[in-house]
């Protein structure tokens, strides 16, 4: 159908289409059934990435200079999405990298995205979507171009040029006044081989203003028109305590204070700077009512791999039997609570401008349930509320809320003004969202070729996206595809079993890089190795003979390639006393990822001096930055195999500040070498799955070292 | 009072004794390069010169600076419209992921090779070690100050 192309933005629904839209299909089929098609499907399908406004005046802008804005619904995280973005955009326009800008758009201005940026998937998500929307883009500005020289026309480096020499630039083009129609048919898409920017290290983005000190993060954002005021909340000693009765008057004498704001179960104070407001807040005396004060012990008991209640997510053939007999390998493993801890602490600007709409300045990853929160907290609708993300000092999942945008609206209502807050690190650690805890009980036999004959994998983990879904989702889909992640076993395996248990915790817990694929994985790569172990073979060679079928050629490619980077074999045979290597691998949707870690034990003192990586994601659209982003998973995959861990005392976190929660540093990481594999499959994630093996892999090099087998994160001996 | 950040001087009017510079930089003066990570000396994010040494400035009271004392800020980095060899390094190593700790990470780094022009990889990570970076770029930081040393004049 012919649409003619109107500067207004349509609505889309908002969230997780894949899981809703197959749950409501099944759900005759039953319960157990739907289960393990959601899970196979989310496990072998695609992250959920969201369908994106189809008109591409709202993505694409060209400047008096020719140079082309492109205003992305992703948010930046430091992941490199908005260049990758960019990347797959001018390609198909055909604008030189150096003249394109990349841009965040707002809930009210750009165009919007139904889902949000999360998942690895902004860049395998759009690569299709985008590129097609600029080719249908440079189909109509084809169009208008030849009607405005009245000649064909070729189009080179931004400007269209016709036989005779006469040219018109991409962004005169843009401004012709016609009629601009979509073709009817999408527009032909560039062929692979035709790609000059795509498969590029082109530089980043936003590099150079990182570095040059420029306002670019939430923390950084005054009112442009006015002065900015600071907004601190009284924050409860316990999460859930509740408000009873409140006492200000102190604080109302204090200098510099300008609002006092006193709201069911709500306190905060506006002032002229933060210190002043953090201490006008200590200064009002309030009553807290505690919840039942949540110990380490109440979590642990709630985490049972055994419950009745777990969730079957595969099965193949019959494992239940084949595990019965006398040899079968049984290992408990678990992981314990983390903190997401990005280097910046939220923060929000809100302003109510002249035309009645909200304002708000926030580092958020989903920018639509954001703006919804804004509004019902100040009663305004949503189309009177802006939400336009920042870039982001770090995500990792943290960012899936932003409590800090609803508090600076609040204060900024209440009092007239421009309210930022800014949490500090205090507030970041109380009141995290932290990565669940999880157990693991896994069986296994061997047959007596000596391959794996049977196993079984029962999970059990608090929950880590059901914690952000409506209740109902958690009752239908019954296991967390948050929590399950990287559960799946690529291993060619006859009798395979998956379970998994949620464990509703009185605590809040939700996505962390990676989500369930850490902790999984480390279980899963963990027991193939002690099986390997069991069976007298290398650990290798042990994955190689259980490896085949499609994914499993991938994998194994990944595993001769990562051998022959750290030198497997001979680094193994020469390594001295003390030192050893580990090797362990994982399949993230469609990204495979192997690692060889080598380690070095003195005393009690775990070090790592060298991690080879490979990683094969598709086709990669930025390499650099994709290595970065496999650099960066090594070193937090480290972090968690050796340091963090949060647990609870009277219901209080034990970290308050990064004293009592130690995150890695350089003088512990490791030399990285990273490889990508070529690859003519379609781009794929790479901004989570590196972060898979890494823990499983030094406990193996551990294995390896000292013959001690450590199955509990973090890692100690 | 006043204070001289590089090689500028600001009047700073109500300063209460227990003000901590990076505050003073960031809301006050407008200089958001130096960032706030944890507000008590772990994480290095607001690392600044005070007499050429690297100090936290979220952790420094503005009461306790002389009025003779040089500040410098990341902002003070880049020279006569040229950027300093070590924003230079990082870039060309394409080094930040999500930037929030570099502002920090230069300002050590600076520190290190003003005082010792050739640091060994090992000089690199002790000096390094208390400015954190959640992203993990610890691989490519260590890299760029090698090669930052190398474009020092
Ligand atoms: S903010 Fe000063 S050391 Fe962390
Ligand atoms: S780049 Fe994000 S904390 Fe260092």
């Amino acid at each position: 159908m012919t649409k003619t192309w109107r500067l207004t933005r349509r609505k889309f629904l908002i969230g997780l289409g894949t899981l809703t839209g197959g749950v409501a299909v099944g759900l005759p089929l039953g319960l157990p059934y739907l289960r393990r098609q959601a899970f196979r499907f989310l496990s072998q399908g695609g992250p959920p990435s969201g369908n994106i406004d189809g008109e591409p005046q709202l993505w694409f802008e060209f400047t008096d200079q020719n140079l082309l804005n492109i205003n992305v619904t992703k948010v930046e995280m430091g992941q490199g999405a908005h260049t990758a973005l960019g990347q797959l955009a001018a390609e198909e326009l055909e604008v030189p990298w150096e003249n394109v800008r990349v841009f965040q758009a707002g809930t009210l201005l750009g165009p919007i995205d139904s889902f949000g940026t999360g998942g690895s998937s902004s860049v395998s998500g759009l690569f299709t979507p985008l590129r097609q929307l600029a080719a249908n883009y440079r189909f109509m500005l084809t169009q208008a171009a030849e009607e405005h020289l009245n000649n064909t026309v070729t189009l080179n480096k931004g400007v269209f040029v016709d036989p005779d020499g006469n040219e018109i630039t991409l962004s005169a083009a843009s401004r012709l006044e016609r009629e601009w129609v979509a073709p009817e048919t999408d527009a032909p898409l560039k062929s692979i081989n035709d790609f000059k920017l795509i498969g590029k290290s082109v530089p980043r983005v936003d590099i150079v203003s990182k570095l040059t000190a420029q306002p670019m993060y939430s923390y950084d954002m005054t009112s442009a028109n006015n002065t900015t005021y600071y907004g601190v909340v009284a924050r409860p000693p316990v999460v859930g305590a509740q408000m009873q009765d409140v006492d200000a008057n102190k604080a109302k004498s204090l200098e510099r204070i300008i609002s006092i704001v006193l709201q069911d179960n709500f306190v905060g104070v506006v002032a002229e700077d933060r210190e002043t407001a953090i201490d006008a807040i200590r200064a009002i005396n309030i009553n807290w009512k505690l919840p039942r004060l949540i110990e380490n012990t109440d979590i642990d008991l709630l985490l049972d791999p055994d419950s009745n209640n777990a969730v079957e997510l595969k099965r193949v053939g019959d494992s239940s039997s084949a595990l019965e007999g006398s040899n079968t390998i049984s290992a408990e493993y678990s992981t314990p609570l983390a903190a997401t801890a990005p280097l910046e602490p939220q923060s929000s600007l809100a302003e109510l401008g002249d035309d009645g709409i909200m304002y708000v300045r926030t580092p958020t990853q989903f920018p639509n349930q954001t703006t919804s929160a804004v509004a019902e907290a100040i009663g305004f609708d949503e189309d009177k509320v802006d939400v336009t993300p920042t870039y982001l000092g770090g995500g990792f999942g943290r960012r899936q809320r932003a409590e800090s945008a609803v508090e600076a609206a609040i204060l900024a209502i209440e009092s007239g003004l421009p309210v930022h807050i800014g949490w500090t690190r205090s507030d970041e650690f109380l009141f995290d969202r932290f990565r669940p805890p999880t157990k693991h009980k896994l069986r296994g036999i061997l047959n007596t070729q000596g391959t794996i004959e049977a196993l079984e994998h029962r999970q059990s983990s608090g929950d880590v996206l059901f914690s952000e879904l409506p209740e109902i989702a958690g009752s239908i889909a019954g296991s967390d595809f948050g929590a399950t992640r990287g559960i799946d076993v690529t291993y060619n395996i006859p009798n395979l079993k998956l379970y998994a248990h949620r464990a509703k915790l009185p605590i809040a817990t939700s996505a962390w890089r990676g989500l369930g694929l850490l902790a999984n994985t480390f279980a899963n790569e963990s027991f193939v190795d002690e099986l390997a172990f069991h069976a007298n073979q290398d650990p290798l060679q042990f994955r190689l003979d259980h490896l085949n079928g499609e994914t499993g050629s991938l994998v194994r490619n990944a595993l001769l390639h990562v051998a022959k980077m750290s030198k497997w074999e001979e680094l193994q045979q020469s390594t001295k006393e003390g030192s050893g290597m580990g090797i362990a691998c994982c399949v993230d949707y469609g990204t495979i990822v192997a690692q060889v870690v080598q380690v070095e034990i003195n005393k009690d003192t775990i070090s790592v001096p060298r991690v080879w990586s490979v990683m094969d994601s598709g086709l990669v659209v930025n390499p650099n930055g994709a290595k970065n982003q496999v650099e960066g998973n090594i070193i937090w995959g480290l972090g968690s195999a050796l340091k963090e861990e949060i647990t609870f005392k009277k219901g209080i976190p034990s970290a308050k500040n990064f004293g009592d929660y130690q995150l890695l540093r350089i003088d512990e990481s490791p030399e990285i070498f990273v490889d990508l594999l070529p690859s003519d499959r379609p781009p794929q994630g790479v901004g989570e799955p590196a972060i898979g093996p890494i823990p499983a892999a030094l406990a193996n090099a551990i294995f390896a070292a000292t013959g001690k087998r450590i199955r509990k994160l973090p890692l100690t001996i | 009072m006043q204070l001289n950040i590089n090689d500028k001087l600001y009047n700073i009017d109500r300063v209460d004794s227990n003000r901590k510079l990076l505050w003073i930089l960031r809301d006050q003066l407008g200089l958001i390069g130096t960032r706030y990570g944890c507000g008590a000396g772990f994480c290095g994010a607001c690392t600044v010169h005070i007499n050429g040494q690297p100090t936290r400035s979220c952790i420094t009271p503005v009461s306790a600076i002389a009025p003779d004392v040089r500040i410098r800020t990341v902002e003070g980095l880049a020279e006569n419209g040229s950027l300093h060899p070590v924003q230079q390094a990082f870039i060309e190593l394409q080094v930040p992921q999500c930037g929030w700790c570099m502002s920090g990470q230069m300002m050590s780094a600076t520190a290190l090779l003003e005082q010792s022009p050739n640091p060994s990889r090992e000089d690199i990570r002790a000096a390094m070690k208390n400015n954190y970076c959640r992203c993990g770029c610890y691989h490519r930081i260590a890299l760029a100050v090698e090669r930052a040393a190398k474009l020092m004049p």
